[in-house]
């Protein structure tokens, strides 16, 4: 039936009870305006906050139109660290809160886990659900049986939830992924963590030295700047890493030692520094214990013995080693940040603590300064029930593992596992479990076995498919979060978090989420603050501030720190002597080699090459392959192997090849890049691409996954970090393998980009083509 | 039967609120509107034909309107909010024309909601693009009675040249037949609406 356009609306006629109905429906989505009253939304223009675009928050200023959309994102100038200063990712900020991918809504899962079939849902009724899963939870099987994986200072608040709430396991991939064993050895040694950011004294120093730090790639803004500037106040810089980074371009000495084999390098540096008598001989007599026991162990450990280990001339070595002693002790080196590469890594983050120390370079202007506590209160809270004994094995399989970040795998195994006891529930908290820990198959499995899987994200990541709940967090840019208190910074400092924006969509930040999770849960009293506002103020009471008086620079700076040792008076180390232990009765006690021994990794199969792994300049993680700036720059990432390889197997720059690992586990596509900047025994991609949540649409399927591609992993007896440059993979072509018939030198090739007033001293080339690896993170 | 004979202005008004609400989030209010069959009989009353009698038919079908409800939350939740593996029909303006969150078509709509003295609601959280809101402002506009003209050129910039795009992506990825119906029906609305405006305006 049809009707005509004079006809339409013209003879309506309905019941009257449907008339009424009909009529006293109500819309809600638009209010009246005064139309004198309302001026409109003024222009609110540089709101301080800090980046989170990756873990380095750098001071932003979001500016923010009369709409109230954030329209661009400058450089905080004020900030201590950054002086106005932002990455590419930092700019790119603003495109995460106006993803289309974007999580708006809870959602509860209404197919079966891994579908992806859901149903929105209100905060009350997702927050009741999920409130009523865990009580039951903890009341059948204990609150140990719930496992939580937080990332970044967004997820404080319910970490301060969980652990009111009774769990022990708390774990975050910033240890046993990341710099848990660097942390331990420099613990072990000094008696502090080394912490973040790096505390290394750029502004003084004289030589800077790498040992796989790709700070270029690896872009922190902060240090960066630092480092340039170093650069150009004619700093040396001495790189070690089997590929030509960036760093290595600006670098004196370029050492692309054979993967694998930096502890050896870092023993026999120790041995010239000591047996040719340019260690720091004061400070290790007043400061250091087990002078005498190092000396006897490195006796052996020469420049000759590393250079076959390490495919380096021993020469090169004793006169970096020499190089490096002729800048007592304004000499940083750097302590890296992702350590976990081969299982042995906390031994080598005790060879760079060690030879730091020979060097005189802790606590020491030029070298490694000391971070200053800031006096920023914790809130009144009551205090948390003991827990149980931990799954993860941290403390206990794991005896230096950190208790406050946990073990990642551990985790997994035990929910693998069912043991030490069964793990009933995760909630991952802004965490990619299945791109950022190896072996994501394993971790899929573990899911599998849950009673209730929770996720907290801004985007739906990979894991996202398999949760029961999802809560859409608030991106950094619409909420308040904890402070930001960094005592790592010569002038130490205190920055705030605040909504640059309004949350979008139903999105709320994690201290409303913990909060009112804490309501229904009964730990109101965890969380006594009247609002977020009176929180802060609190924490900034010790820095004598209120919030609203730094909301406009976003920071507060904290005059009283004390970046270097005070020599005329005792200075005594958080270790059990008090001193530098050289020498660690502690890892003697736990059965461990109480000073670094080189451990030989596994050698590469014949056919394949180590998978080396690393950082972009342009993103974070496995988190911000999504942005559609970021992805319009860097959509994919390909993968580095050496030229004469490439052109032995016939393999061209730019075509696309796939990578198999040593288990069968196949890649996705990935482009190759040809380039004599690579060792012959490794290949190398940036880190998280190929995602595999089809709900990213940019990043989907784009590039290739290195954690997929880790179906194996090394476990660091001693910090339970995971060292995963133990893969090797093959590369396919058009569905065949193709080899390697043999070995092939790039002796001779390497360039540098620095300019000719200061080139690059010394390059060597590896000797053999059978061997592996790199750093970052 | 008692009956109520509506005004034209009436009859579009309750038209544009009632599409507004069907492309909200359902709730339990319009489950209930839609089980009983007055948002069916309304339908049928202004757009009689196979899109109408095929929704009414298939709301008829569920065994209670808390059935109906749950899987129009689902469908909605499926087509508009998140899915796997791809999420099908956004319901924002700025997604089709921009492939972002409130883009520059978002902020416009802004602009014209204050120009006409209207402001998305606070607590409101969905985008001033989003299609359930540019209806519900049309409805707001033809009860203060606004002008036509003004209503007719927002109507065709702010509407119709996005809808299509919408339709498609509902039709091809529903797996229900309530939106693909209701959006049909919405555009044969709007379509019979301008016409019906223009004429008036040339004064035929």
């Amino acid at each position: 039936m049809s009707i005509s356009r004079r006809d339409f609306l013209k003879k309506t006629t309905l019941s009257a009870g449907a008339f009424t109905l009909l009529s006293g429906m109500k819309v809600h989505g638009m209010e009246a305006i005064h139309p004198k009253g309302w001026k409109g939304r003024q222009r609110v223009s540089e709101i301080a906050s800090i980046c989170e675009m990756c873990f380095w928050r750098c001071g932003i200023l979001g500016n923010v139109d009369k709409h109230g959309k954030l329209l661009k994102i400058d450089g905080n100038p004020e900030h201590p660290l950054t002086e106005g200063r932002l990455c590419a990712r930092g700019n790119a900020g603003h495109k995460l809160a106006y993803d289309p991918d974007r999580l708006k809504y809870p959602l509860m899962r209404v197919g079966k886990r891994g579908e992806g079939k859901f149903k929105r849902v209100s905060w009350d009724e997702a927050l009741d659900f999920f409130a009523k899963k865990l009580l039951e939870i903890r009341e059948k099987h204990g609150a140990e049986a719930v496992g939580f994986f937080p990332h970044g200072i967004q997820a404080r608040f319910f970490e301060h939830l969980m652990k009111g709430f009774g769990t022990p396991n708390i774990v975050e991939p910033a240890f046993a992924q990341c710099r848990g064993p660097r942390d331990v050895g420099y613990k072990l040694t000094f008696g502090n963590n080394v912490g973040s950011p790096e505390p290394l004294d750029f502004e003084n120093t004289k030589m800077m030295v790498f040992i796989g730090t790709h700070i270029g790639e690896n872009v922190f803004t902060g240090q960066n700047l630092q480092f340039a500037n170093a650069l150009e106040r004619g700093a040396k810089l001495i790189v070690v890493d089997p590929r030509f980074s960036i760093a290595a371009q600006k670098a004196d000495y370029w050492l692309p030692l054979k993967p694998g084999t930096d502890t050896a390098l870092l023993l026999a540096w120790i041995h010239v520094l000591i047996y040719e008598n340019l260690y720091d001989k004061e400070y290790i007599r007043k400061y250091a214990t087990g002078f005498n026991a190092l000396k006897k162990h490195v006796k052996s450990l020469t420049p000759e013995w590393a250079a076959k280990i390490t495919e380096l001339p021993a020469g090169l070595i004793r006169e970096t080693a020499r190089e490096m002693a002729g800048q007592i002790p304004a000499v940083g080196l750097h302590p890296g940040r992702h350590f976990t590469w081969y299982g042995n890594d906390s031994q080598r983050g005790r060879a760079m603590a060690i030879l730091t120390a020979l060097l005189g370079a802790y606590g020491r202007k030029g070298g490694i300064y000391l971070s200053s506590p800031i006096p920023a209160p914790k809130y009144p809270s009551p205090a948390n029930p003991k827990p149980a004994a931990r799954a993860d094995g941290a403390g206990t399989v794991y005896p230096f593992a950190s208790r406050g970040l946990g073990v990642t795998n551990g985790l997994v195994e035990a929910t693998h596992s069912g043991e030490p006891y069964p793990i009933k529930a995760w909630i991952v908290y802004s965490q990619n479990v299945l791109q950022s820990i190896p072996d994501p198959w394993k971790t899929k499995e573990a899911i599998e076995k849950l009673d209730l899987m929770v996720v907290v994200d801004v985007m739906p990541m990979e894991q996202y498919l398999y949760a029961d709940l999802v809560l859409p967090e608030a991106t950094y840019l619409e909420r308040y979060d904890d402070l930001y208190t960094v005592k790592n910074a010569k002038k130490p400092f205190a920055a705030i978090r605040q909504p640059v924006i309004d949350p979008l969509f139903e999105s709320k930040p994690g201290w409303w989420i913990a909060r009112e999770m804490a309501k229904r849960l009964g730990l109101e009293e965890h969380f006594g603050w009247e609002d977020i506002e009176e929180y802060l103020d609190y924490r900034l009471s010790g820095l004598g501030v209120t919030l609203k008086q730094i909301q406009a620079r976003g920071l507060v700076e904290y005059d009283k720190g004390t970046p270097y040792f005070d020599f005329s008076k005792p200075v005594r180390f958080k270790t059990p002597s008090g001193k530098i232990e050289l020498y660690s009765e502690e890892l003697k006690r736990y059965g461990f080699d109480p000073m670094p021994v080189y451990e030989a990794p596994d050698e590469v199969p014949k056919g394949y090459f180590r998978l080396l792994y690393g950082r972009s300049p342009l993103h974070s993680f496995a988190r911000t392959q999504n942005n559609e700036i970021l992805n319009g720059y860097q959509p994919e990432n390909d993968l580095w192997i050496n030229d004469k390889i490439a052109a032995e197997l016939g393999l061209i720059d730019g075509e696309y090849v796939n990578l198999e690992n040593q288990d069968g586990m196949l890649s996705n596509n990935i482009k190759l890049n040809v380039t004599p900047g690579i060792r012959p025994d490794a290949v190398f991609m940036v880190h998280g691409f190929d995602h595999k949540s089809p709900l990213l649409k940019r990043a989907y399927g784009k590039g290739a996954s290195d954690t997929y591609l880790m179906s194996r992993y090394k476990v660091d007896p001693i910090s339970g970090g995971t060292g995963m440059r133990v893969n090797f993979v093959r590369i396919i072509k058009d569905g065949q393998p193709v080899m390697i018939s043999g070995a092939v030198s790039a002796i001779g090739r390497f360039k540098s980009t620095r300019d000719a007033r200061r080139p690059v001293k010394k390059v060597v080339v590896p000797r053999a083509v059978q061997s592996e690896e790199d750093e970052g993170c | 039967m008692e009956t109520v004979e509506l005004s034209e202005i009436e009859t579009r008004k309750t038209a544009y609120k009632i599409f507004s609400r069907l492309f909200y989030y359902p709730g339990e209010e319009i489950a209930r509107l839609l089980y009983g069959g007055v948002i069916g009989e309304w339908l049928e009353h202004i757009l009689p034909g196979k899109e109408a009698e095929r929704l009414q038919t298939w709301v008829a079908s569920r065994s209670s309107a808390a059935d109906l409800l749950e899987a129009l939350q689902v469908e909605y939740t499926h087509l508009f909010i998140t899915a796997y593996p791809n999420l099908p029909a956004p319901l924002y303006k700025s997604y089709y024309t921009e492939k972002e969150l409130f883009g520059a078509d978002a902020r416009n709509l802004m602009d014209i909601y204050q120009q006409y003295h209207f402001k998305v609601s606070s607590h409101m959280t969905e985008m001033p693009d989003h299609l359930a809101i540019i209806l519900e402002f049309i409805y707001r506009l033809l009860e203060k009675e606004a002008g036509d003209s003004l209503l007719k050129d927002f109507a065709i910039s702010g509407l119709t040249d996005w809808l299509p795009q919408l339709a498609k992506r509902i039709e091809e990825n529903a797996s229900l037949p309530f939106y693909p119906s209701l959006i049909h029906l919405l555009q044969e609305f709007i379509r019979n609406d301008l016409s019906l405006q223009a004429t008036q305006k040339s004064g035929a």
